[in-house]
């Protein structure tokens, strides 16, 4: 049995107010309203601001049924310290305690950049920090191509650290699509196909797509088979300009109770056929 | 999924018959198994289950050892007439995707979905679908990789196995191969790849730096063909598809009606040496065996022998058949031509170069040489003693 729970990346967006959160929502009450439409959210604020204990805490207080994916601050990922890199996971590390105590942390993503090339010193990095972050549901997204080898996959598989899923745009540069389970969860974040504006233009303009119905069902078999094995699958529209994951992840989470007959939380059971 | 030119799918069930073995029985799926000949004191392993596999159990590792390792490890024979079964749903399922596929052994299939983005999508997303497909109509799953060539999308499934996803754009092999383990690379075996990493080359990237020159230094001239590998390069085309070629015929009709047993036995051996070589010569294996006999006032009977596991030598088939023959040559009439079948074909289960036990070595190794010699002489150049009968 698997549970598959569909959110977006980030809630904190002042153009959803209207599309999504009513006229005049406080950013503060962003989060509630964000509950009332779906179970998880991944929280990205972390990547460049590290978090605190007590700002998580009143996160999960303000939804207390959401559950969360949290990505790892910058300094763990992009702007490596040797000296410091220590003390900055210790700290990232402490303020998702409240987050633990509630039992509501699914996963902390460590996002590395196309510039965290397959290299000695950069697996050796890796290595320390997954045994620093243990035993906290890690997951790892490698934008860099090079990542995506056996040797990797083996190496996850033995830590029970899971391999993020991509949907990106199917342009130069970009990994392949690779859909391996390394642990008992399961992560997919679709950042959009806009390969216009993916190299070379801004953050907004790089993640405004809407993905199709027929892309949406396409994306769902992905999801069905990620399920099988998985004890969750989390999956996180990252194409937040004009609000377009909201719509997109509503959506998909028709798409899957239609098959189901669930809402946002479904369960999907891996069936065999003897012969 | 998104467009992309690369149009070649490869599905790789990994360890096949193990797997076939747990969607035939569900209660094996958490027990640690492995499928192994029977029948000879130096068995060796054909295929571990994951959980075997996940305890140290390999390929060709002898079972004795492998029991000493893993005391509770429960040896299954060959299936292989849940295999077969296994790979007929396989090929009904690819071939309402395309008809250009190829079954190749032990749970390996190609797809050339070349022009079929209009009624299917995207190939990827075929390659999900088909999965999907297989994994509920038999419970077995796998691993799918999209890719320009066969080359390319079969590496991709050995990086991703035992189950998974895979698309490389085209344009992006030789990148997507770079950090790949040299070993994934078909063709490089221990004997290779130890060469390899005396040189240091433990990733395809590093011979794929190879210029003509150093190849050659290093693996001789047969080594540029690796090299190339290396790089992505493969121009194969997808084989005939083995589908429509499960049994081997040979019908004999006689100069004159015969009556005794010793013209028909050297008939049938001179029969079974042709289909067999035949066979083998395609890296099959048989289970049933099946003999039609016309007599001389029109009537005919037949007789067929089937085995759960695989013949494959002459000696085993010309053994078999003849025991059938014997069936169904139950008249006092005069023959006037037969017809043998090798049917139920399936990949031949080969075993461990390096654990062949030595009976079975001989007997391979003697039929290789026979073969080896009759595809390059013909024939008629060596046979049986009793065919040489048949022939006069």
């Amino acid at each position: 049995m698997s549970t598959i729970l569909i959110g977006t990346s980030g809630y904190s967006y002042t153009e959803w107010v209207g599309p999504v959160y009513p006229q005049g929502t406080k950013s503060e009450e962003y989060l509630a309203h964000y509950a009332q439409h779906f179970p998880t959210v991944e929280l990205n604020f972390s990547y460049y601001r590290m978090p605190e204990a007590t700002q998580l805490a009143l996160m999960h207080q303000s939804a207390p049924s959401l559950l969360f994916s949290i990505k790892a601050h910058q300094s763990l990922t992009h702007t490596i310290e040797p000296e410091h890199w220590r003390e900055q996971a210790t700290l990232f590390r402490r303020s998702l305690e409240p987050l633990l105590a509630a039992t509501v942390l699914e996963a902390v993503l460590l996002q590395f950049p196309s510039s965290f090339h397959y290299e000695p010193e950069r697996r050796r990095y890796l290595d320390s920090l997954l045994r620093v972050l243990s035993p906290l549901p890690l997951v790892v997204e490698f934008r860099n191509g090079n990542w995506y080898n056996n040797r990797t996959l083996d190496s996850l598989r033995e830590r029970k650290v899971a391999f993020a899923s991509l949907d990106l745009p199917s342009v130069s540069g970009n990994p392949p699509v690779m859909d391996v389970l390394t642990a008992p969860l399961a992560y997919l974040r679709l950042h959009g196909r806009n390969k216009e504006t993916w190299w070379g233009s801004d953050a907004a303009s790089r993640y405004d797509y809407l993905y199709s119905d027929k892309e949406l069902a396409a994306l769902l078999e992905r999801i069905r088979s990620l399920a099988v094995g998985a004890d969750t699958v989390l999956v996180y529209f990252n194409n937040h300009r004009r609000a377009q994951a909201v719509i997109n992840a509503r959506r998909l989470s028709q798409l899957l109770a239609q098959d189901k007959g669930g809402a946002c939380k479904t369960t999907v059971q891996a069936s065999s056929i003897s012969m | 999924m998104q467009n992309d030119r690369a149009s070649i799918i490869h599905l790789n069930v990994t360890d096949f018959a193990a797997a076939v073995a747990v969607a035939k029985d569900p209660q094996l799926a958490d027990k640690a198994f492995a499928i192994a000949l029977e029948g000879s004191a130096r068995r060796v392993i054909l295929n571990p289950s994951r959980r075997a596999w996940d305890e140290g159990i390999r390929v060709g590792m002898p079972v004795s050892l492998a029991e000493r390792m893993l005391p509770s490890l429960q040896i299954l024979p060959p299936d292989v007439q849940a295999t077969n079964k296994a790979e007929q749903i396989i090929t009904s399922v690819v071939q309402t995707y395309t008809p250009h596929f190829q079954c190749d052994k032990g749970g390996h299939v190609y797809l050339d979905m070349s022009g079929t983005t209009r009624l299917f999508g995207p190939a990827v997303d075929s390659a999900v679908r088909i999965r999907k497909e297989i994994r509920e109509r038999i419970g077995l799953d796998g691993a799918v990789a999209v890719a320009s060539n066969k080359l390319v999308a079969k590496i991709g499934t050995r990086t991703i196995r035992p189950f998974g996803l895979a698309q490389i754009r085209e344009g992006e092999e030789a990148s997507f191969l770079a950090s790949q383990d040299i070993s994934l690379l078909s063709g490089v075996g221990q004997a290779i790849s130890s060469l390899l990493r005396v040189a240091g080359i433990t990733q395809i990237g590093q011979l794929a730096q190879l210029d003509d020159e150093q190849t050659i230094a290093f693996l001789g001239k047969k080594g540029l063909a690796l090299r190339d590998a290396a790089r992505g390069l493969d121009r194969s085309s997808l084989g005939p598809s083995l589908a429509k070629q499960r049994q081997v015929i040979r019908k004999v009709s006689f100069a004159e009606p015969i009556l005794d047993h010793a013209s028909l036995k050297a008939a049938l051996v001179s029969a079974a040496e042709d289909a067999s070589l035949q066979m083998r010569s395609e890296n099959f294996g048989c289970s049933l065996i099946h003999l039609t006999l016309s007599w001389s006032d029109g009537r005919s009977s037949e007789a067929s022998k089937r085995t759960k596991e695989q013949w494959i030598l002459d000696q085993d088939i010309e053994r078999v058949l003849w025991e059938v023959a014997l069936q169904a040559a139950n008249r006092r009439v005069s023959l006037l031509a037969f017809t043998l079948r090798l049917s139920d074909l399936h990949p031949a289960l080969g075993q461990s170069d390096l654990f062949i036990p030595t009976q079975l070595e001989r007997a391979s190794s003697l039929q290789g040489a026979v073969d080896r010699v009759r595809t390059k002489f013909g024939p008629a150049i060596l046979c049986h003693a009793t065919a040489l009968c048949h022939a006069h």
